[in-house]
């Protein structure tokens, strides 16, 4: 017998696997990859719900979050081309004229933190 | 059960979806692009002028999706006056940056039905549509010069981490579903009990993240002056207020409501707020690029409405709407008059003159300029008697009423650090000789529209701050 929580762990599971993507991986489509990961693993987590408790709530939910990540896919990857013309790589850590946390000055730029990105 | 007569309560909504509609279809049909602009202003103020029809009323509509009542409305007044302005000062910017294309209106237009979305949504299923509405638009906005390396990765950026987000509120929402039932507002604040099992405040928690990541509080803060720098400057200014107007609209009904039931969450927040105040305060202090200043002290002022949120009560719910009423005039002010300053290089498509150095001796070739830019600083840095002032005040009178002393001595400690480095920029304006002689005086040529925009700023900062109790009699939050 399948429960509740085999699902709920399965989605937890597979959204932690998409965190990790997002954190370790330097390809800006594979970052994009997990986040669609992260956002598939919800939904598990929205239909194990709503089937359980009989509500259709969640369900309509799930339409709305596969209809934001398409529409997330596509702004995501002209994003990404139109990085591409400019620069010729979609590489992270790469992509670094803006800084990300420190200061402006050049003694300051060894101990850029490069968190997440 | 939908009833005809529920459309009424949501014409400022309708309005903008229809004129963000045409937009799009006027740019496709008409060369002449003064036409999408004079049609975006007629849509925002029909919108705005009929936002204020329904403000006596408190009703929710819609099966349970729609919710007016004076908070919202106040909200909707708040959005669609930052966005006139920003529309307002974009044209000549634009036109300026060769980026003067018809989808510039469109997409401000359905960003804004995105945050309207957020404020009346009763639903979180609303909420969410809304929140990636809005930020899909700004996505797009913030690479909106395509030719620009600085614009595609602010845009690359703000579009990864926006979405890694939107996958921890989205994980929020579906827990506090799983322990509720239901992702209704109403009842998710009035659920008792339940409220205190630990999936719902784990729920609950990530949902805040999510809101937290827009306002660019501390551990999400990372992206703030990356993508503010890198947009361009009307853009920056718009998503520095009506974006983050929103996402306050969001949240502040939610934690009042929730109040007495997530105490627990109160030191969390404190903690944020102050870490919030300081980063924003203490990195700026050795900024070079003015954005990149300003975007500093915009998670400065992120901190200070964590400090309302922290307090949770209903001096900080005054408080947090007048400080961003404030923020609207001061903050898009400032932008405008980068904005006006910053120029244009064809050949290294780069921004220019926006560093602060380039802002000697501004005072002497343009002192209303100085003045101007010399007033949203002095109300950013809280300094009575201009709007900014209040705004603190209000929500430091909060923290107190709510037993957190140290918050707010804590916080107006930070806040004084705050004031280095506003005055910085305005010794730069008014004691210091300008070293570059290569700008002319084009260079402060201001077309009528943004000099119409940085009037109602300045008007706006400075009516606030002269009678900040004519807000409260309008809008009786």
């Amino acid at each position: 017998m399948i429960e509740l929580n085999h699902y709920l762990v399965l989605s937890a599971i597979l959204f932690s696997i998409g965190v990790i993507g997002v954190l370790i991986r330097r390809n800006a489509i594979i970052i994009f990859m997990s986040i669609e990961l992260m956002l598939n693993a919800i939904n598990i987590t929205f239909i194990a719900f709503s089937s359980f408790m009989g509500d259709i709530h969640g369900q309509i939910f799930v339409f709305m979050v596969l209809t934001v990540a398409a529409a997330e896919a596509a702004i995501g990857l002209a994003i990404v081309i139109a990085l591409f013309r400019n620069k010729e790589t979609i590489n992270i850590d790469e992509i670094n004229i803006l800084k990300w946390l420190i200061l402006s000055n050049n003694k300051f730029k060894k101990c850029r933190i490069s968190f997440i990105l | 059960m939908i009833q005809l007569q529920d459309f009424n309560y949501i014409i400022p909504l309708l309005i903008i979806t229809i004129g963000a509609t045409v937009t799009l279809v006027i740019d496709a049909f008409s060369k002449n692009k003064n036409v999408v602009f004079w049609f975006t202003i007629v849509t925002v103020v029909a919108a705005l002028s009929t936002a204020f029809i329904h403000i006596d009323i408190a009703t929710i509509v819609f099966n349970n999706f729609i919710r007016i009542n004076i908070l919202s409305t106040t909200f909707q007044v708040l959005i669609l006056t930052a966005i006139l302005i920003s529309v307002f000062s974009s044209k000549s910017y634009i036109e300026k940056e060769g980026i003067n294309f018809g989808e510039y209106y469109s997409l401000m237009l359905f960003s804004v039905m995105g945050m309207i979305l957020m404020v009346i949504g009763n639903d979180l299923l609303l909420v969410f549509l809304g929140l990636e509405l809005m930020s899909i638009c700004f996505y797009v906005l913030a690479g909106f010069m395509r030719k620009r390396i600085k614009s595609n990765e602010s845009a690359l950026k703000y579009f990864l981490l926006g979405a890694f987000m939107t996958g921890f509120l989205l994980y929020g929402i579906a827990l506090m579903y799983g322990v509720l039932g239901t992702t209704n507002i109403s009842t998710i604040s009035s659920a008792g009990e339940l409220i205190k099992t630990p999936t719902f405040l784990i729920g609950f928690g990530l949902f805040m993240v999510g809101f937290f990541f827009k306002l660019g509080v501390f551990p999400f803060q990372m992206w703030v002056p990356d993508v503010y720098e890198g947009a361009p400057t009307t853009i920056t200014g718009m998503m520095s207020t009506a974006g983050k107007i929103a996402a306050v609209g969001v949240i502040l009904p939610i934690v009042v409501s929730l109040a007495s039931n997530i105490t627990t969450f109160r030191p969390v927040f404190s903690v944020a707020a102050i870490l919030t105040m300081l980063i924003g305060s203490v990195i700026a202090l050795s900024q070079s690029n003015v954005k990149r200043l300003l975007a500093y002290s915009s998670i400065a002022s992120a901190g200070y409405i964590m400090v309302g949120i922290a307090s949770m009560n209903d001096w900080a719910l005054k408080g947090i709407i007048f400080y961003l009423v404030a923020y609207v005039f001061m903050q898009l002010g400032a932008f405008i008059i980068i904005s006006i300053l910053e120029q244009n290089s064809s050949d290294t498509n780069e921004f220019k003159n926006l560093e602060l150095n380039n802002y000697k001796g501004l005072a002497k070739e343009n002192p209303v300029l100085a003045i101007f830019f010399t007033i949203f600083l002095f109300s950013l840095a809280g300094i009575p008697p201009f709007a900014g002032f209040w705004g603190k005040y209000y929500i430091f009178y909060a923290a107190i009423q709510a037993n957190l002393i140290w918050l707010s001595i804590v916080g107006i400690l930070i806040s004084v650090v705050s004031v280095y480095y506003y005055l910085k920029l305005i010794v730069y304006m008014w004691f210091m000789d300008s070293d570059n002689t290569e700008y002319s005086q084009d260079v402060y040529r201001v077309s009528p529209l943004t000099n119409f925009a940085v009037s109602l700023t300045i008007v706006g900062t400075l009516f606030f701050g002269l009678f900040p109790e004519v807000f409260f009699n309008l809008f009786k939050v």
